[in-house]
């Protein structure tokens, strides 16, 4: 699985959500991450389209997209999210 | 920035011609109406009163009206004053009859005596309406122009006995700062300023521009607040410019309330907004925090919290300026005024002090999350729309007099 995450360093949500990211991740085994800043990477940023809403992870699976989680969440509902996606393929 | 400019440049006029602290006068001279007739013994105990305290006030000035004497050439002057004065404060016929300022005393008891020297005491110090003699010289009569007696006090524990009106305007304070504080267009900046100041790892450094940041923020804000009570102030007496105000109040409210409802279903995240000026105000930060020269740092992030203020207070649609409306309605004098002001700023800026000094203590920025920032909208537009209703169809409760 691999994730791009894109995050802002002014975004409160971002700053809550790393609690819940590392906790849920961490679960992951084969997880390759990708971090982006939305202003400092906004060149890398501008091909995936991103929204209004900060945070955002982009969710990959055998390189090919699969879904995006936009905004803040819970650990729950992120583990179900992230979950749901191994047993459907 | 040029709208930024012009608003720095109104506040400074504002404040430059029109001084604030020139309305703490020294001691109003207050005019004691006094209708009585000669056959009623109360009139007589009243007159032995009113002799005595002359002697104990020198601001205070007795006017006589005699309504028994129909050979006085004044006497139809006097009767038709008297009906008027009857009317206006909707009392029967009855003597003695006291009014000063926008009060009605009638008859003479202790208690009558307790509340017009209570009344006196609080007219030297706090501005006030003469309605008898708005009555002499015809000027149209506004509701705001009658006060009542301030018999309302609760207590408290550990505060002790305190006025109804202070309560309720100590609430409104904390109430209206606090949800203000959440609002979310100026936190951005604080919090990737922190971020900065902690990749710079100079604790020391990191303290004295966070508190400068701060500290001018509060700054900004009370300046405005003080601005528009100046203003709002000399708008009380215009009765339609109460309605205009409640008019925006409502439509700001409900603007925040239909946004609010709009975004119901969206993500809670941080809302992306106006890339340039975004990118505009981190090239600026990041410069501010790099100067070598700790002044110079100062002097910029002291102008960055002018910026960056000025641009929140057109985000948080006059939270802050109704608050000063509601101060404006209630006769204070300028440090009750002043000490509500600093009680709002205080709570609006407590979310951020608290951010502030976690970070500075655990080197390490926390959030909060979004979802308050939307418990504020909603709620600052329902209290928006409650001022506004009360503005204009109940100015009593604004006014705290129940």
């Amino acid at each position: 699985m691999k994730i791009i995450r894109v995050t802002a360093m002014w975004c409160m949500s971002c700053l809550t959500m790393k609690k819940v990211w590392k906790h849920v991740l961490k679960d992951i085994t084969d997880l390759e991450l990708i971090d982006y800043d939305y202003d400092f990477d906004s060149e890398l940023v501008k091909g995936y389209n991103i929204g209004k809403i900060l945070p955002e992870l982009i969710v990959f699976k055998n390189n090919k997209e699969v879904t995006r989680i936009i905004g803040e969440c819970s650990k729950k509902e992120l583990k179900k999210r992230l979950e749901g996606l191994d047993e459907n393929s | 920035m040029k709208t930024v400019k012009r608003l720095i440049l109104i506040i400074v006029l504002g404040l430059l011609l029109n001084p604030f602290f020139s309305v703490v006068n020294a001691e109003n001279e207050i005019n004691i109406y006094f209708f009585h007739s000669e056959y009623c013994g109360h009139c007589q105990l009243m007159d032995e009163y009113f002799q005595d305290l002359v002697l104990e006030y020198d601001n205070i000035n007795i006017v006589y009206y005699e309504l028994s004497d129909e050979q006085n050439p004044a006497h139809n002057e006097f009767t038709m004053l008297f009906e008027q004065v009857k009317d206006a404060f909707d009392l029967q016929q009855a003597f003695p009859t006291v009014i000063i300022g926008g009060i009605s005393f009638v008859g003479f008891n202790e208690q009558v005596t307790i509340d017009i020297e209570h009344t006196i005491d609080r007219y030297s110090d706090h501005d006030f309406t003469d309605v008898v003699a708005k009555i002499i010289n015809d000027d149209d009569l506004l509701i705001t122009d009658f006060d009542s007696l301030e018999r309302d006090f609760v207590s408290l524990p550990l505060i002790g006995e305190i006025r109804l009106e202070s309560l309720s305007l100590f609430l409104a304070a904390v109430v209206l700062g606090f949800v203000d504080g959440f609002n979310p267009c100026a936190m951005w900046v604080l919090i990737f300023l922190i971020s900065l100041l902690i990749n710079m790892q100079n604790r020391k450094r990191m303290w004295i521009i966070g508190v400068t940041f701060l500290a001018t923020s509060a700054l900004v804000y009370f300046l405005i607040m003080v601005s528009w009570l100046q203003v709002a102030v000399t708008l009380t007496s215009v009765n339609w410019m109460r309605s205009l105000i409640g008019l925006v109040a409502i439509v700001f409210g409900g603007y925040n309330v239909y946004k609010f409802m709009k975004t119901r279903k969206q993500e809670v995240g941080c809302e992306v907004t106006d890339d340039k000026q975004r990118s505009k105000l981190m090239e600026r930060m990041k410069r501010i925090v790099t100067k070598q020269n700790l002044f110079l740092a100062l002097l910029g992030v002291a102008a960055l919290a002018i910026t960056v203020n000025l641009i929140e207070l057109a985000c948080s649609a006059g939270l802050p300026l109704l608050f000063t409306q509601i101060l404006a309605y209630n006769d204070l004098n300028s440090f009750e005024y002043f000490f509500y002001i600093l009680i709002y700023i205080f709570l609006f800026l407590i979310d951020d002090l608290i951010i502030f000094t976690i970070a500075m203590v655990s080197f390490n920025v926390s959030g909060i999350s979004n979802k308050y920032s939307r418990i504020s909208m909603i709620a600052g537009g329902i209290i928006m729309l409650i001022i506004g209703f009360l503005l204009i169809f109940f100015p009593n409760i604004i006014m705290f007099n129940f």
